[in-house]
């Protein structure tokens, strides 16, 4: 598209643009894809974890987006709505993607002792590499680095639940899981994360 | 010696109740139990701290900032206006 004719689109409300949109604009199509495109595709790829995953999401989203763009009513910005849409596309394609090695999450649960009570944590390996990011000043680094130690299905609703804040029947129906397995594995990977954090001394 | 204390639990079963409490879901009886339970138990009151402060560290620091999203490469944006024109594929 022109330099001037993507001007032209910035000074044009969303609304508008969404109506632009819907009656076949493709010049509006692809400014929305350029305004929002950035942003989707770096939540597509942390999600993911990859770049080629979080391409094939993007696309995916954006398409879906233009196929239902009729359905947008502006209670959300576009931003949020998109970014909805990129988020459920990007975490049934990390559900899909099978690791060829998961770690269990065992080693990183609480211990407690024959009467239930709770004994100090056991040292874990793996920790020292997301402590010295902390150390660094690399938070996101260091959050994301003990995310992605999760296997993908307690990852995908830990995303779901503490990230995006979905509740624990909106999980279920977006991953396809039970609510009760929404409880569980969420009580996991939290304990597993709490437990990954720890030398980051929160 | 350490006397009958009503409703008193483990670690272990305070433990389990942990989510349903921070989701303010803990029926009234269970969380007069595990509010007992974490004023007894600095192991437990230390824990639930350090929990909750880890959800919302991974809240805050999961996603790029909105500064750190760099532009779409135009390949890209060209691939998705072709999809489109194409149907998707």
């Amino acid at each position: 598209m022109d330099g001037w004719r993507q001007n032209a689109y910035a000074e044009v409300d969303e609304s508008e643009l969404v109506r632009k949109i819907v009656e076949g604009d493709e010049a509006g199509f692809e400014y929305l894809v350029r305004r929002f495109g950035g942003r989707m595709l770096a939540v597509a790829r942390r999600i993911t974890g990859n770049e080629a995953d979080a391409q094939d999401c993007l696309q995916e989203a954006l398409l879906k987006s233009y196929s239902n763009i009729g359905q947008f009513q502006g209670r959300s910005g576009l931003n949020t709505w998109l970014h909805r849409i990129v988020v459920n596309v990007s975490l049934m394609r990390l559900r899909s993607q099978k690791r060829a090695r998961e770690d269990s999450l065992d080693p990183l649960l609480p211990d407690f002792d024959g009467h239930g009570m709770r004994v100090g944590d056991a040292p874990i390996a793996g920790v020292e590499e997301i402590e010295e990011m902390y150390e660094q000043g690399r938070t996101r680094a260091a959050v994301r680095a003990a995310i992605e130690r999760l296997p993908n299905d307690y990852r995908a609703i830990v995303i779901a639940r503490d990230i995006e804040q979905l509740n624990t029947s909106e999980t279920a129906q977006l991953l396809g899981i039970s609510t009760s397995l929404v409880k569980t594995r969420l009580h996991r990977a939290r304990a597993a994360l709490k437990r990954l954090l720890d030398p980051v001394e929160i | 010696m350490m006397r009958y204390v009503p409703m008193m639990v483990t670690c272990k079963e305070a433990h389990g109740f942990l989510d349903d409490y921070l989701a303010g879901e803990l029926p009234t009886k269970q969380r007069i139990v595990f509010d007992w339970h974490i004023k007894m138990c600095n192991c437990c009151k230390q824990y639930l701290d350090t929990y909750q402060q880890s959800i919302a560290l991974c809240r805050d620091n999961f996603y790029d900032s909105e500064e750190d999203c760099e532009d779409i490469p135009e390949q890209i944006v060209q691939g998705i206006v072709a999809a489109k024109r194409t149907g998707g594929d």
